[in-house]
């Protein structure tokens, strides 16, 4: 924060909710699934980034250790994730979500 | 002590069965079902002599909510202990030469069965109660599911499940009702006895509504019955045995264990309606019979008749209605198994039930006719077999409680003469013709099952008070506090 | 003593469990020989016991064991000895054992022999149980035992059909009357709190306490179950049609023993039935309707056996309507005698069947007389005792009701000589046209026919002997005889009310009885000039022309009415019920409940819809109501 003093936690806060309603609008938007996925990634980014500027404001390092937490799991995820996008892209021959919708009652 | 054996023995060796294997799983079945007659019989002679302190369990289960696992042998419930542990054995012997897929898991559910109805007869707490009856209904599940015949099993078994634990959950509301008004909070039936009766007439009508309707399901009475002639029909026979000679006595049981000592009052002032559906359910249940085509069918149709003579007279709440309840529960049910082993003898031999396509078996197997006549005729209530005890005593309750519906419901005196009579001479008798003349003999353990069931029926009929006796003070102290 | 009697039923149960589980093997005389000989010592032992009763009637409980205790409720397997049970005792074992007699030369080319017998013997164990039974429930163990047993016998030849349908209409409509009894159990025990006939009679008098409508109500269902068993109208139905069954188990069931049943269990509830008006009128006029139109149909039936049937039937009305003016010592009477010469008869007409080999229409027999010499003979015995000539023992017993009838009411008395008129000609129809005349049946027959052996005509001898005697124990008032049977029998029955006692001049009853006998000898007259001078023969199915004539040859319809009216309409209802009401209503109720779920899935699920889009947007607008409501 000293090289950039005038940098205040709003300023963190809008990029993050704009991270957020990129991925929103991406996920509304788009619908090929790994782009689906990726903005998946970025809604959980944006909200790393919030959790790490409120640690820093606070100065505690609980919410650190959430971030980690979610880089983990979100790792893990995209891990199976995109291997279940691969097996349906080589089954189905592709990755649009309007296709693929037979996961219903 | 002794009823926590009669309920953990079951249960036990039911887990021993699935362990043990195919080979020795009906050997150990049958001993152990043998194990618990003695000790049942054992239990009814500590209770005439007057010695109690073998015949009750109480230990804390979840104390802040007052839950026990409490569990007693009365005058009341040795009655259907008996009826278990005479039956039990029969129903395993029955099954003595078939075979079956995966036999250890057959006997294993039939044992954790038996062990799950102990439980219902012997609990001495509400919830116990409720607990032990829908556990019943899981292995009886899944022995008809797996075990059953005919293309549409699985929708009768759903059927069957999803209607009884719907009229059981009624029940369970009308349990919680009683027990929020105990104090302190308790689910013992002392408990809930004593919170029932001070209950408003009206309240109390309505928890009784709740209950009847889940034991009405069970029984069947009409118009709740549709459940039941398919699931019989479809069940394997030891699993019709079964369904028919102890699970719906947890039904009957159960009006007598918690509706009229709960909510006298309610039975009373507000219980007409039940007891004019059963009386309803006689007579309907007794003309479906006489129309059914198919032995099995008409088997559960006279079952329902039967069944609604045992809740009216119970419900009439005197002496000789509840006395004769019980009784008949007995005699019902070592008549079921009688008659369920009939259709099986024919329908092994036949390859169908049909009834008008049988005829002249008498004169080809003379043996089978009489000892199938004989259990006829404790079917219609014939005097000096079983079932004449327990059906005149349930009349003479319900002519006290009234005399138009004791005349009505008596009907099953002459329509029961007519199907059962009706179909025994079109199965039996006349001569043989191409289909029955190579009708196989009995084997030797087929008639020593149907021979032990007739001398049942007679001995019972004849020798009654004995058996009488066991409850008849229990019976009299039940009457004192409701009144 | 009287604790003897517990060996009366023994006897008859055990000759009957020997018969089914160990006689296998044995020779046909043997079992023969162990039927009756258990019939026999039962016989001995009632004369015993008896005998303890002679002295004016000492009645005595004999308890065996506890049988039934409910609450209040207390019923014991126990006996009641007194002057009504051991007469009937008396008579069931006497004339059962000549009908098991008889039976061993009846039943011997049949392979069923065996079981016959041993039924036989289970049917008077039960018969012994209904009159020995201390309790109206004991006594009903008796009555459904021997309704069992009528079903076994009727069905005896199970192979037909036809058989088998008759022996279940007996059961069935017994199971009417049956209902009718219990109901009037339950009516008696609500009211007096027993059901033993030691406290409602003997020792106590709980039978007053029933009052009101109650009294009468309990009397009509009493009486609705002696009409089951005991075949009145309109529950007679029944008993003709038993005839299916062999002809000793005609004689002996559905004539001589069970079938008078009814008349015993009313006679045992006179002090209920003396205090109801109402009900004795009701077994009066039905005993009546009975007496009259058995009779009619009797004149018109062409089988040997149907002939006895409806005369049966018409005898029997005749007890009621003593029974229901208060004679019931009469009744019973008439029902002694009537047991041995109804026995006689259908032994006889036994005898007929057996030599013509098999053949029952009195259309083919004539001229048996010089056949069957000792059958005939006894068989004329037969009908003149039914006819009512003196001295023979139906004349003092139907003469002594028809007086009575003549003091109570002269309507009855009207109704019940044209009754007994009917009676003579019928039965002398009945005789002119099997033993007088030419043999008209076949060729076969004839060379066939001879007379029965002695193990069948000896039983028909002493039961003609009975028969010219038997009337002697109520040798009447009038001609210079104290009535000792009826005093000794009353003063057993009377406790609580006063029985009516024939009080009439000497003169009175001896013209009576003149118009009696005249009647009955004008009636043979007719049925002679009829059938042996004129030589008229019954007329074939298809001859008959008259309206009337068919009418009774069809029995008044009953049997079409009742098909009309119940069996039809239950059987339509029933299949009604199976069809319609239990798939679309009962199970369309419980199928609509289940759809209630499934319903409201079937529109839920739509949000369900697969698109991933749909599922974010939801949630973002859910996120964003959220949002909106919190802030």
């Amino acid at each position: 924060m000293e090289l950039l003093p005038n940098i205040t936690i709003n300023h963190y806060l809008l990029v993050s909710v704009a991270l957020f309603s990129l991925g929103i609008l991406g996920i509304l938007l788009r619908r090929n699934a790994i782009i689906m996925f990726m903005c998946v990634e970025l809604m959980l980014n944006a909200v790393n980034l919030m959790l790490v500027a409120f640690s820093k404001m606070w100065g505690q390092t609980d919410a650190q250790v959430f971030v980690f937490f979610i880089m983990v799991v979100a790792a893990a995820e995209v891990a199976v994730g995109l291997a279940i996008l691969m097996m349906l892209y080589r089954n189905m021959n592709t990755t649009s979500t309007d296709v693929l919708d037979k996961l219903k009652w | 002590m002794l009823t926590l054996a009669l309920i953990a023995l079951p249960l036990l060796m039911s887990g021993a069965v699935f362990l043990l294997g195919a080979k020795v799983a009906r050997s150990t079945a049958m001993a152990t079902t043998l194990v618990m007659l003695g000790l049942t019989v054992f239990g009814a002679v500590q209770l005439s002599l007057g010695k109690t302190e073998l015949l009750n369990f109480n230990q804390n289960w979840i104390g802040p909510l007052g839950l026990h696992y409490q569990f007693t042998l009365d005058g009341i419930s040795i009655m259907l202990a008996l009826l278990s542990a005479i039956t039990a054995p029969l129903i395993v012997y029955s099954t003595i030469s078939k075979t079956f897929k995966n036999p250890h898991i057959f006997y294993g559910l039939v044992l954790l069965m038996l062990g799950a109805m102990n439980g219902a007869f012997f609990a001495g707490d509400g919830l116990m109660f409720y607990i032990f009856y829908e556990v019943a209904l899981i292995p009886i599940y899944f022995l008809i599911l797996i075990w059953g015949r005919g293309e549409d099993k699985a929708k009768v078994t759903f059927k069957f499940f999803i209607y009884t634990i719907f009229g059981s959950l009624f029940m369970l509301i009308s349990l919680l009702y009683v027990y929020q008004h105990t104090t302190p909070r308790s689910f013992s039936f002392d408990a809930l006895y004593a919170a029932g009766t001070s209950l408003s007439a009206l309240e109390q009508g309505w928890v009784f509504a709740g209950i009847f309707l889940a034991f009405a399901v069970k029984m069947p009475i009409f118009p709740f019955h549709t459940w039941q002639p398919s699931t019989y029909n479809a069940a394997p026979t030891a699993g019709t045995m079964l369904l028919a000679a102890i699970m719906l006595k947890m039904a009957t049981f159960g009006l007598i264990r918690i509706a009229l000592p709960m909510v006298p009052a309610g039975v009373a002032e507000y219980g007409d309606w039940a007891i004019v559906l059963s009386v309803i359910g006689i007579v309907y249940a007794s003309m479906m019979a006489i129309v059914q085509k198919n032995f099995k069918l008409l088997i559960a149709y006279s079952s329902i008749a039967h069944v609604g003579l045992i809740s009216a007279g119970i419900l009439s709440g005197n002496a000789q209605g509840i006395q004769g309840g019980l009784f008949e529960m007995i005699s019902h049910g070592i008549l079921s198994v009688g008659l369920f082993f009939v259709y099986d003898i024919i329908e092994s031999r036949m390859g169908h039930d049909r009834i008008n396509e049988m005829g002249g078996i008498r004169a080809v197997n003379p043996t089978f006719a009489f000892l199938f006549f004989a259990i006829v005729m404790g079917s219609v209530a014939l005097p000096f077999t079983s079932g004449f005890v327990g059906e005149f005593l349930l009349l003479l309750g319900l002519y006290q409680y009234s005399g138009t519906l004791a005349l009505v419901g008596g009907l099953t005196v002459i329509l029961g003469a007519v199907y059962m009579l009706r179909s025994f001479q079109a199965m039996m008798l006349g001569a043989e013709n191409s289909a029955t003349a190579n009708f196989a003999p009995l084997t030797r353990h087929e008639t020593i099952l149907l021979a032990i069931v007739v001398i049942l029926v007679v001995g019972l009929g004849i020798y009654s008070d004995p058996i009488l006796q066991l409850s008849n003070n229990a019976i009299d102290s039940l009457l004192a506090t409701t009144r | 003593m009287e604790k003897l009697v517990t060996l009366i039923p023994l006897f008859p149960l055990v000759g009957f469990l020997y018969i089914i589980f160990l006689g296998k093997g044995l020779s046909k005389n043997l079992i023969g020989g162990i039927g009756s000989g258990a019939i026999f010592l039962s016989f001995v032992t009632s004369i015993v016991v008896f005998s303890t009763q002679l002295g004016g009637g000492n009645p005595t409980i004999v308890k065996v064991f506890d049988w039934i205790t409910a609450g209040t409720f207390d019923i014991d397997i126990a006996f009641i000895v007194d002057p009504l049970s051991t007469i009937y005792l008396l008579f069931i074992t006497g004339v059962g054992f000549l009908i098991h007699v008889y039976s061993i030369g009846y039943m011997h080319d049949d392979e069923g022999f065996n079981r016959f017998i041993a039924y036989l013997n289970f049917f008077v164990f039960f018969m012994l149980i209904l009159v020995l039974g201390d309790s109206y429930v004991t006594m009903f163990v008796g009555w459904e035992g021997v309704g069992l047993c009528s079903f076994m016998l009727i069905g005896f030849w199970y192979k037909d059909m036809k058989n088998n349908d008759a022996a279940k209409k007996a059961f069935v409509i017994n199971r009417i009357g049956d209902l009718g009894l219990i109901i009037g159990m339950c009516m008696i025990f609500m009211q007096t709190g027993t059901l033993k006939y030691d406290d409602l009679f003997i020792s106590g008098s709980e039978a007053s306490s029933l009052n009101g409508w109650y009294l009468h109500a309990a009397a009509i269902f009493l009486f609705i179950g002696a009409m089951g068993k005991s075949a009145q109208i309109p529950l007679h139905t029944w008993l003709p049609d038993a005839m299916a069954g062999p002809t000793p188990v005609s004689a002996l069931i559905h004539a001589a023993t069970m079938v008078t049943a009814g008349i015993y269990m009313v006679a045992r509830s006179s002090d209920i039935f003396a205090s109801s008006e109402i009900a004795s009128n009701v077994v009066v006029w039905a005993g009546l309707l009975t007496a009259i139109l058995g009779a009619t149909v009797a004149l018109t039936q062409n089988d040997i056996k149907k002939v006895l049937a409806y005369s049966t039937v018409s005898q029997l009305g005749f007890m009621f309507v003593a029974l229901g003016l208060g004679a019931y010592s009469i009744a019973v009477f008439h029902v002694i005698t009537h047991a041995f010469f109804k026995a006689l008869l259908f032994l006889g007409s036994g005898s007929v069947i057996h030599g013509m080999g098999g053949e029952q229409d009195i259309r083919r027999m004539g001229g048996l007389k010089k056949y069957m010499p000792t059958t005939h003979f006894t068989f004329l015995i037969g009908t003149i005792a039914i006819s009512g000539i003196p001295p023979l023992a139906g004349f003092f017993s139907k003469d002594q009701i028809i007086a009575f009838a003549f003091e109570e009411n002269m309507l009855v008395f009207v109704i019940l000589s044209a009754a007994s008129a009917l009676t003579a000609f019928y039965m002398f129809r009945l005789y002119f046209l099997t033993f007088h005349g030419k043999f008209r049946g076949t060729h076969d027959q004839e060379h066939h026919l001879h007379e029965s052996p002695k193990v069948m005509t000896i039983p028909l001898i002493v039961l003609a002997v009975l028969s010219i005697f038997g009337g002697l124990i109520g040798f009447p008032h009038a001609l210079g005889h104290t009535i000792h049977f009826h005093h000794w029998l009353d003063h057993a029955l009377e406790k609580t009310v006063v029985m009516p006692f024939l009080d009439m001049s000497l003169n009175m009853e001896l013209l009576l009885m003149l118009v009696a006998t005249l009647i009955a000898a004008c009636s043979i007259y007719f049925a002679y000039n009829k059938y042996v001078t004129k030589g008229e023969l019954a007329l074939e199915d298809d001859e008959i022309e008259s309206g009337t004539h068919k009418t009774l040859a069809a029995k008044y319809y009953f049997d079409e009415i009742y098909d009309a009216l119940i069996r039809k309409p239950v059987d339509a209802a029933s299949a009604f019920f199976a069809k319609v009401v239990e798939p679309t209503f009962i199970d369309g109720l419980v199928k609509s409940v289940s759809a209630i779920p499934t319903g409201l899935g079937s529109v839920a699920k739509l949000a369900q819809n697969g698109k991933m889009v749909m599922y974010v947007m939801a949630m973002i607008l859910g996120l964003i109501l959220i949002l909106i409501t919190l802030l």
